[in-house]
Order: structure tokens, then sequence, then C-alpha cells
């Protein structure tokens, strides 16, 4: 079983969802406004740490993290809809109590996640593009030189834009790419170390090719959908051991 | 050159001020009430940082900053933007300024007292509960919950339970007794964190770098912070933990990648110690001021190292 949170309209995690289940993985999707619409919800932390959760959602359905489970985690921020309607200081004190929630109890689901949850980011760590240009150049990759002004980005087209996908220290290049140019031997492993170097277990990495292959952005959660198949093979492989 | 950040005459920031002075270890102020007047630009070519910080009218080359404590308020309740409006160019330039510092300081080599990235552990107390269990503490029984009924059975099994936040957004903590009973269905709109009341003596545990100041504090009210306010009293004193114990607090320390934390403990009657949360960015200078131990030198000593 792998369970699948992500955003109603998040279509990577629709259609990866999808692609496991044609591969007769069975799989648990379950929205960001599901979980806010969870009639109850309760979650252990134990004298020595072990960590339960067990959310019960409107439709009958339990999230209990009982056996281990490969997790596809696109969750951003915790959803908080429902608090909407309390307004003012008490409604902004729900959502940092909710988002503290979250990131608590998808720290304590076992098995493999992609990816973990952290106080950045639940689905992975939220980067400035400044972080992602200072390790870009530490893991060897070409960058575009960074200024920090205020309102600074990087002003790069993304019509010439492609993105790699790590998992598992295995570089994804989507199949466009692979019969086009492939990707350079220096590339790949500057991805690889990038990864590391950013604690994610899934990465994307978009480049531009101005030429040379010159690191645009990553991101923890990217869009799936460029993967094609051998991304389907890696995330069934990471989240169905 | 160590590189204060915050208000100078904010406590903590002060007494470390004044230990660098007392060492003779060179510093610069990064005052946030002279925002307005200060510099910041920086570049990242090639993995490696460089840029300048101009403070009153200098300007330092960033390379020569190797350390920094940490202690910046919120700049949008800064007074000299109090009668600022909404995006004047002042709150603009401020906002911008203090991105752009954080930015740096994640970055930057040297020690840096407290980056903000390792602080987010203490946004969420049941999750940094898990990784504080990791290292051999024992976290208080928790119970997190949206269903009234729940409580209940957690009080039974537990006796005496607390509330508090489970954000960092910071709570008095309360026991929970019969008269919020009839409130215990509000708890539906938004999950509360309960927890079975661990008896024993609360200890505040200053960690830098690898040394150790340990308070003990008898008070006879739940959360001793506000003991005065709530009419009850709080005795601090200086004590020696065993060393196995220190050395776990260390640990725990390096591992949430905080140089400088305060380490909440209780030491219960049966001698175990658990550990409550891990704050990232201690009002130290309470302690200091009731035990006299040296923890602003040894956070001068920490920055002067680098």
């Amino acid at each position: 079983m792998v369970l699948v949170l992500c955003d109603p309209f998040d279509t990577a995690a629709l259609w990866a969802a999808a692609q496991l289940r044609d591969r007769a993985v069975p799989v648990q999707l379950v929205t960001s406004d599901e979980l806010d619409g969870a009639i109850r919800c309760s979650h252990r932390v134990g004298r020595t740490g072990t960590a339960t959760i067990d959310i019960t959602l409107a439709d009958g359905r339990t999230l209990t993290g009982a056996a281990p489970q490969g997790v596809l985690n696109r969750l951003g921020i915790a959803p908080t809809g429902r608090l909407d309607r309390l307004g003012g200081p008490d409604r902004d004190y729900a959502v940092q109590e909710m988002q503290a929630l979250y990131l608590s109890w998808l720290h304590a689901l076992p098995g493999p996640m992609l990816n973990r949850p952290t106080p950045q980011g639940l689905g992975g760590v939220w980067r400035h593009p400044a972080d992602w240009a200072m390790m870009a150049g530490q893991a060897g990759l070409a960058v575009a030189p960074y200024r920090h002004e205020t309102n600074a980005e990087w002003s790069v087209s993304p019509t010439s834009a492609s993105t790699v996908f790590v998992m598992a220290n295995q570089v994804i290049a989507p199949p466009n790419l692979l019969a086009s140019t492939g990707l350079p031997a220096r590339v790949r492993a500057g991805c690889i170390r990038l990864a590391a170097l950013s604690g994610e277990a899934l990465l994307g990495i978009t480049f531009t090719r101005t030429p040379r292959w010159q690191v645009q952005d990553a991101s923890p959660r990217p869009d799936l959908t460029a993967g094609g198949a051998a991304l389907i093979d890696a995330l069934q492989a990471a989240l169905t051991p | 050159m160590i590189l204060l950040c915050g208000v100078p005459s904010e406590r903590p920031l002060a007494m470390v001020r004044e230990a660098l002075d007392e060492i003779g270890a060179p510093y610069l102020s990064f005052n946030q009430r002279h925002v307005a007047t200060y510099r910041l630009q920086w570049t990242i070519k090639r993995g490696t940082l460089a840029g300048s910080l101009e403070l009153d009218g200098t300007s330092h080359d960033l390379a020569t900053i190797r350390a920094a404590y940490i202690r910046l308020m919120d700049d949008r309740i800064l007074p000299e933007l109090r009668a600022e409006p909404e995006g004047s160019p002042a709150r603009i330039h401020a906002r911008a300024l203090h991105d752009s510092l954080y930015r740096w300081l994640e970055h930057a080599p040297g020690r840096m007292v407290n980056r903000a990235a390792p602080q987010g552990s203490n946004g969420s107390k049941p999750y940094q509960a898990q990784l504080i269990a990791q290292h051999g503490f024992l976290v208080p029984d928790t119970l997190i919950t949206n269903d009234p009924d729940e409580v209940l059975a957690f009080q039974r099994q537990h006796g005496t339970i607390i509330y508090k936040s489970i954000s960092a957004v910071r709570s008095i903590v309360q026991t929970l007794t019969e008269a919020d009973l009839p409130r215990l269905d509000h708890i539906g709109w938004c999950p509360v964190q309960f927890q079975a009341l661990v008896p024993g003596h609360d200890i505040r545990v200053h960690v830098v770098g690898d040394a150790v100041h340990a308070t003990e504090i008898v008070s006879d009210c739940i959360d001793y912070r506000y003991a005065r306010k709530l009419g009850g009293s709080a005795e601090l004193r200086a004590i020696t933990l065993p060393p196995e114990i220190a050395a776990r607090c260390v640990a725990l320390a390096a591992g949430l990648a905080l140089p400088f934390s305060g380490i909440d403990l209780k030491r219960t009657p049966a001698g175990e110690y658990y550990c409550f949360e891990v704050n990232p960015s201690p009002a130290f200078s309470y302690f200091e001021a009731n035990t006299g131990q040296p923890i602003a030198r040894a956070v001068a000593e920490y920055l002067a190292g680098a």
C-alpha cells in the first residue's frame, strides 16, 4: 500500500497515484481537503518517543500508520480551511497549532516517505533561491551568480528548462532529454551531490541549457509528470520495498 | 569579528556584549533600531559567499565576520517603524534588510548562534519530543486530540494532566481541572495537546558548545515561569548534573544543530530525567541573574573561539 498525501489539484501527485494503480500497486489517496475535514484526530507520543496517529476522515477511512507503508508526501502546509470561520488571533493561533501537529504526525509515520516532513515544509524543506544557488555551487553544478537584493529572482527563461530527478542516488532524466543530448556524467554526479546536500530523498532539479547545463531551481515537490515511466519505476521501488 | 544582532539594550544581548568586553573580543553591533541607515549586499558565486555590511557609515567585509549572536526581534514592531504605514519605504527597507541578513547568516561559515533553520524543531513540541527521545531522554506521555472522550480517558489513565500549546506560541501550562470540563468540547475546533503531569523538580540546562550550566528550579507552580504572576514562588539554584545527563544534553543540542540552547528537564523522585523541550533562543539572563552562573561568559567565549 502506498499512501499519497496531496492537495486536490496537485496534478503531478494525482498522475503518480494513477500510474502506480495502473501497475497494480494499492494506493490510498488522501487530499488535504479530506484531512481538513477529518472528524477525529488523535496523535500520541509515548515517554520513549514512540508516536502513533489515528485520524478518521469524513468518509470513514482511517489513517493509523499501524502498518509501515510508503508515503508520497506532497503536502506543503497544513490544511486549515476549517479554521477560516474563526478569524482574528484565534485563527492565527490555531493555524500554527495545526502546522505543528501535522509536522509531528507526519514525522511519526513509519515506512519510506518521499519526502520527509521538516519544520521548513511538510513535504520537504522549502528553500529560497539563494539556498539552492549556494548548494548547487557546492555540489559542483553550474549556477548563475546570485546577488541578494530586494525581490531578487533568477532571471532565466523557463521555456528552455528541463527537470532532472534524483531519488535514492539514482538520477532520472526525462525521456525527451535522454532522446536528445543525454545528461553529461559530471552533471549527473553533481545532481547526486546536490540531493545529498539538501537531504531530500526525492529532488527535482531544473536546468537551463545555455548551452551549458546550469541549475535554475530545485524542489522537493517537483512536477513528477516530466519523469515519465522511469520516475514511476523509481517511485514504486522506493515506496514498496 | 563577532556580529551582535538585535536591540543592544535587550538583556541577553547586553550581557553577552559585556562578556565580550571582559575577554577583549572584538565585535560589531547590528542595532536593529538603526536599521534605516544600514546596507547589506552579498553574492553567491560557485558556492562561495562574498559581500559587505555597512553599519553607521562604515563598510565591513562579510568575510571578516566569523561568528554572530542573533537576538533579532520582529522587525515589524520596531519602535522606529511604529508610525510607518504598511508598505512604506522604511518598512520595505527594514524587511528586505532583515531577510538579507537572515539568508546570509544561514550560509555564512563560522559560529552562528543560532541559525534559523535548526530552530524550527521547536515550532512543534511533539515533533521535537520525538527527536529528543532519540537522544535517550524520556518525554512526557502526550496526547493531541480533538476528541473529548479520549482526553477524559487519558486523564483517568494518568491522574493529573496538563495542557499547553503544540506550537512555539507561548502558553501558560495549565492543569486540566473540573472547571475546564464544560468547555472540553471546544477542542473539536482545533486539537489540543495534553500531557501526563511529571512530578519532580524542573531543571533548565543551558548548553553552550560543550559547556553545561544547569539550574534547578523549586516552585509551587506548574509553570514556574509565571510563578510570581500566579502568586507562587520559584527558587533557582545552580546544580551539577550527573556526567551522563550532562553529556546527553550536549549531544542533544549538537544533534539539533543548536550550539546554544536552553533544555528543559525534570528530575522525578525516582531519579529519571524527562526532557520537555529544547529552547533554541534561550533568554538566559533570568537564570544568570538568580544564580550567578556565567552563561553570558560562556556564550562570549564560544563566539570568540571561532
